[in-house]
C-alpha cells in the first residue's frame, strides 16, 4: 500500500493508499505483540524480517502496483479486503462463543476489541476498493479479474503462505489453473463470487 | 557521461552505489525502497530506481563493481565444511539449497538490467572494500603513515583483515574466527536481532557490569597474536552466519531470572559481551599499530560499536582514530566502487551525499494530507523551543545507517522525564535506547569533554564523549546512564540543520536531540511519502524542509 501510494498522483487515491498502508502497520503491530506474548512460555519467536521476502508475500523485483496495472490492482484489492472482512468476521464470532471459556479467557479479553477493530477496518478498505472497481472497470473485464483473483487467493490459502503474485511462477501456474476452475466450475462459482457492491452481504458493510 | 556503480547485497543491507565520472552522486539502500529492514535481496528496486533517474544504460556504464568475490566467498565455506563433513554438513547443505538465489549468480541478474556488460562486471575484495570506504573519507590519506582494521562477521573466508595505507594486507583473519559472529551469538543469545539488534546490546551494556568476562573468555580469546575460539559454543554448522550452540545454552547464565533487561543478567551478560569485544579489539590494534603510524581507519560491522571505538580512541590517544560514515556492508558498496574509479579519483568531504531526493510536500497529491505552516523555517525553531518535536527531512542525505540531521526527529527538553515518554510513546523502543543529542561545533566544547580526535568522529555521530557538569545542569536527560553521551557535531553552514540549529541558539536551545525519522525497528525514511507515514504513526505534526515547514492534517 505504501509502494502504491508512493506512486499515486491523484490526492484522494493517494489518502486512500496511505490511510490504507497505516491501517496495514497497526494491524501487523497487534499480530507480532500477540505472536511474542503468546512465544514467551515456549521457544522464544524471532521474528526476522527478511522471511517476507524467502515466504514470498512480497515480490524481491517489483510491488504488486507494478506489476498489476490499475484496474487488476483495485480488483486485487476488493478482493482480498472482502475475503478478510469474512475471516475476521468468523474470528470474532468464534471469540464471542468461547467468553465462557476460562482457559482463554484473558485472550479473548485482551484480542477481542482488536479483532473488532481490523475488521471495521477491513470493511472500510473493502468497501471503498468496491466503489472504486464499480466505477472505474468495465463489466466483462471487472468479473473476469474478480474470478481470477478470487481463485488464486483460495489457492495460495490452501497453500499456507505465500503470495502466488509475488512469485514468477505465480502467472504460469495462475492463468491455466484459472481457466481451469472456470471451465470446470462455472456454476458454482456464479454464486458465490463478488462482483459487485451490491452482491456484498450488507451485514457485513 | 561515465557511470560506475558499486553494489552490495545477499548478506544483508543490499545497497547500490552511484559515481558519475569520478564524483559520487547517489546512494540507495534497498531497504529504504522496499520497508525491509537489511533487506539482503539482490538490489532490484535501487537499481531500478537509479536507472530511470539517472538515465542509465549499458553503454553509458564504465563499471560494475560487487562487493565480494562471490566463488571465493562459495567455496571457503565448502572448504571449511569439507574439513569435518560429519559435523559441518548441514551448513553445506544449507549454502547449496540458496545457490541458485546466491552471490554466484550476480552476473546473471545484473545482466537483466544491463545486457552485454559482462566485461565491466569487477569483483573487489570484500575486506578491502571496507579499507577503501573507510580511506575515501580522510583527506590527508596520501600524506599519513596508517593502518586499516576491517573486523566484521564474514566475507570471503575471513572475518576481518589489516591493511596499510596503500591497502596491502598485513593480516588476515580467517571464518569461524570472528569477533562480528561472536557479538552477533550474544546478541541473538539476549533475545535481538541478529544484524539488526547488535547496538541494543551496547546500550544495553552500560547498565550492568561485566561479571561473565571469564566464561566469554572461554569462547573467544586473543593468544600470541592469533584470534581463537571454540567453536563448540556456537552452531556455524546448523546456521551459516552465527548463532549459539546447546553447549552455550548450558553454559551462559539463564536469562530468565531478570525482570527487565535493564537488571541483573541480561544487563551483566551485555556489559560482558561488550567489554570482552573491547577488550580483544584493543590487544589486536596494540600488536600491530606501530609508533610510526599517526592514524588508525576502522573498518566493517564492528567499526559501528561506537562505545568500542571510544575505548579505541582513549586508548591510543597519540594516534587519529578514524571511522567512516557507513563502516558496514551497505557502504562497501561505496569502497568497492571506489577502488574501481581509483582511490586518488575520489574525494568525499563530508557524511552527506548530492542525491536527487527533491522533497516536496507541495505536489498535489499532499493536499488531503499536508499543509504548509511557513516559508521561514526559523519556526521549526519556535516549535522546538515550545517542546514539540520537530521532524527534518532534507534534500540531500545521510551516508550510512545514522541520522545525521537530514531524516532526523528533533526534540528540545530540560525535563529528564521527557526522554522516556519519547521513546515509549513516538520512537517505540525500549527504554534502555539512549538519545543523541546535536549541537554547533562552537557550542560543543561548552558542554563536553572534546579530544581532536572526538571532534572528527563526532561529526559522523561515531563515537561517545563524556560530558561536563554543565550539561547534568541543564539538560541531565541528555547523559546515559554510563555518562556518556552519542555527539554529533555540525557547523552553521551545514545545511537544513544547520540553519535549525543557528535559530534554535536565539532562543536558548543550544543542545537539540536528535534521532533517526522512523518507528524503532523500520528503515530510515526516504522519501516524502514514507516520512508522512512514519509521521503520523508517531503522532508527529511538523516536518522541516528547505521549502519550509509543512504541518500533518
Amino acid at each position: 500500500m505504501l509502494a502504491a501510494a508512493r506512486n499515486e498522483h491523484n490526492p484522494n487515491l493517494f489518502t486512500g493508499f496511505l490511510n490504507h498502508a497505516q491501517d496495514e502497520y497497526r494491524h501487523a503491530n497487534i499480530f507480532v505483540n500477540l505472536a511474542l506474548r503468546e512465544s514467551q512460555n515456549s521457544e522464544p519467536l524471532r521474528p526476522n524480517t527478511q522471511d517476507v521476502k524467502h515466504h514470498g508475500f512480497i515480490d524481491t523485483q517489483k510491488f504488486l502496483n507494478q506489476k498489476l496495472d490499475r484496474e487488476q490492482f483495485g480488483v486485487f484489492i476488493a478482493v482480498h479486503e472482502h475475503l478478510a472482512v469474512n475471516e475476521f468476521n468468523k474470528l470474532c464470532k468464534k471469540l464471542d462463543s468461547k467468553k465462557d471459556i476460562q482457559a482463554i479467557k484473558q485472550i479473548v479479553e485482551d484480542e477481542e476489541p482488536h479483532a473488532r477493530t481490523i475488521l471495521v477496518d477491513e470493511k472500510r478498505h473493502a468497501q471503498l476498493a468496491l466503489e472504486w472497481v464499480d466505477k472505474n472497470v468495465k463489466s466483462v473485464r471487472r468479473k473476469v479479474l474478480f474470478t481470477y483473483f478470487y481463485i488464486i487467493a483460495k489457492y495460495n490459502k490452501l497453500r499456507g503462505h505465500a503470495q502466488m503474485w509475488a512469485t514468477p511462477l505465480g502467472k504460469w501456474i495462475g492463468i491455466p489453473l484459472t481457466v481451469l476452475v472456470l471451465v470446470l466450475f462455472r456454476p458454482a462459482l456464479n454464486r458465490f463470487i463478488i462482483t459487485k457492491i451490491s452482491h456484498l452481504d450488507h451485514s457485513l458493510l | 557521461m561515465i557511470f560506475t556503480i558499486g553494489i552490495s547485497a545477499y548478506y544483508h543491507d543490499s545497497s547500490v552505489a552511484l559515481f558519475k565520472n569520478e564524483h559520487f552522486v547517489d546512494f540507495v539502500k534497498e531497504e529504504w525502497i522496499s520497508r525491509v529492514k537489511g533487506d539482503q535481496s539482490f538490489p532490484h528496486q535501487s537499481i531500478q530506481l537509479l536507472c530511470k533517474r539517472w538515465e542509465i544504460n549499458s553503454t553509458n556504464i564504465k563499471a560494475i563493481v560487487f562487493y565480494e568475490k562471490p566463488l571465493k566467498s562459495w567455496l571457503a565455506i565448502f572448504k571449511y565444511c569439507g574439513q569435518r563433513p560429519f559435523h559441518r554438513y548441514k551448513l553445506a547443505m544449507r549454502k547449496l539449497s540458496t545457490f541458485w538465489t546466491g552471490a554466484i549468480f550476480f552476473r546473471a541478474e545484473i545482466e537483466t538490467y544491463f545486457p552485454s556488460v559482462k566485461n565491466k562486471i569487477l569483483y573487489a575484495e570484500h575486506h578491502k572494500a571496507h579499507a577503501a570506504n573507510a580511506l575515501a573519507f580522510h583527506r590527508k590519506r596520501t600524506e599519513i603513515q596508517a593502518k586499516i582494521f576491517v573486523l566484521d562477521g564474514y566475507g570471503e573466508g575471513a572475518s576481518g583483515a589489516i591493511y596499510d595505507q596503500n591497502l596491502l594486507e598485513i593480516k588476515r583473519f580467517h571464518y569461524p574466527v570472528s569477533l562480528g559472529l561472536f557479538y552477533s551469538a550474544i546478541t541473538d543469545y539476549l533475545g535481538f536481532e541478529v544484524n539488526e539488534g547488535e547496538f541494543k546490546v551496547m546500550g544495553l551494556a552500560s547498565f550492568g557490569k561485566p561479571r561473565y568476562l571469564s566464561l566469554l573468555g572461554e569462547m573467544i580469546w586473543y593468544e600470541s597474536g592469533q584470534l581463537k575460539i571454540d567453536e563448540s559454543f556456537f552452531d556455524y554448522p546448523s546456521k551459516p552466519t552465527n548463532y549459539f550452540s546447546q553447549k552455550a545454552l548450558s553454559s551462559l547464565p539463564n536469562l530468565t531470572n531478570s525482570k527487565t533487561k535493564t537488571d541483573g543478567v541480561y544487563a551483566d551478560l551485555a556489559a560482558s559481551a561488550q567489554s570482552h569485544l573491547e577488550n580483544l579489539v584493543i590487544q589486536i590494534i596494540a600488536d600491530h599499530v606501530e609508533p610510526a603510524d599517526q592514524a588508525m581507519f576502522l573498518s566493517g560491522g564492528i567499526a559501528m560499536n561506537v562505545a568500542l571505538v571510544s575505548k579505541i580512541s582513549q586508548k591510543f590517544s597519540s594516534k587519529k582514530v578514524f571511522v567512516p560514515p557507513s563502516p558496514g556492508d551497505s557502504g562497501s558498496a561505496f569502497g568497492a566502487a571506489c577502488m574501481s574509479i581509483g582511490l586518488t579519483q575520489v574525494q568525499m568531504d563530508n557524511s552527506y551525499f548530492p542525491g536527487k531526493r527533491s522533497v516536496n510536500f507541495s505536489q498535489p497529491r499532499f493536499v488531503n494530507t499536508v499543509k504548509k505552516t511557513s516559508d521561514d523555517i526559523g519556526l521549526a525553531a519556535e516549535l522546538l523551543a515550545s517542546g514539540l518535536p520537530v521532524a527534518v527531512l532534507d534534500d540531500r542525505m545521510e551516508f550510512g545507517p545514522r541520522a545525521l540531521g537530514a531524516t532526523s526527529i528533533l526534540f528540545h527538553s530540560t525535563s529528564e522525564s521527557c526522554f522516556s515518554e519519547f521513546n515509549n510513546q513516538v520512537k517505540k523502543r525500549e527504554p534502555f535506547r539512549p538519545l543523541a543529542p546535536i549541537c554547533l561545533s562552537e557550542i560543543a566544547k561548552k558542554y563536553f569533554r572534546l579530544t581532536e580526535t572526538d571532534e572528527l568522529l563526532a561529526r559522523t555521530m561515531s563515537t561517545l564523549v563524556k560530558p561536563t557538569s554543565r550539561i547534568n545542569d541543564k539538560y541531565p536527560g541528555y547523559v546515559h546512564v554510563d555518562n556518556t553521551c552519542r555527539l554529533q557535531i555540525i557547523d552553521a553552514s551545514d545545511g537544513l540543520i544547520g540553519k535549525i540549529l543557528q535559530d534554535c541558539l536565539n532562543r536558548d536551545c543550544e543542545i537539540l536531540i536528535n534521532t533517526s525519522l522512523n518507528i524503532a525497528g523500520d528503515p530510515m525514511v526516504y522519501d516524502e511519502v514514507d516520512a508522512l507515514i512514519n509521521m503520523k504513526r508517531m503522532g508527529l505534526k511538523y516536518i522541516s524542509t528547505n521549502a519550509g515547514v509543512y504541518e500533518i492534517i
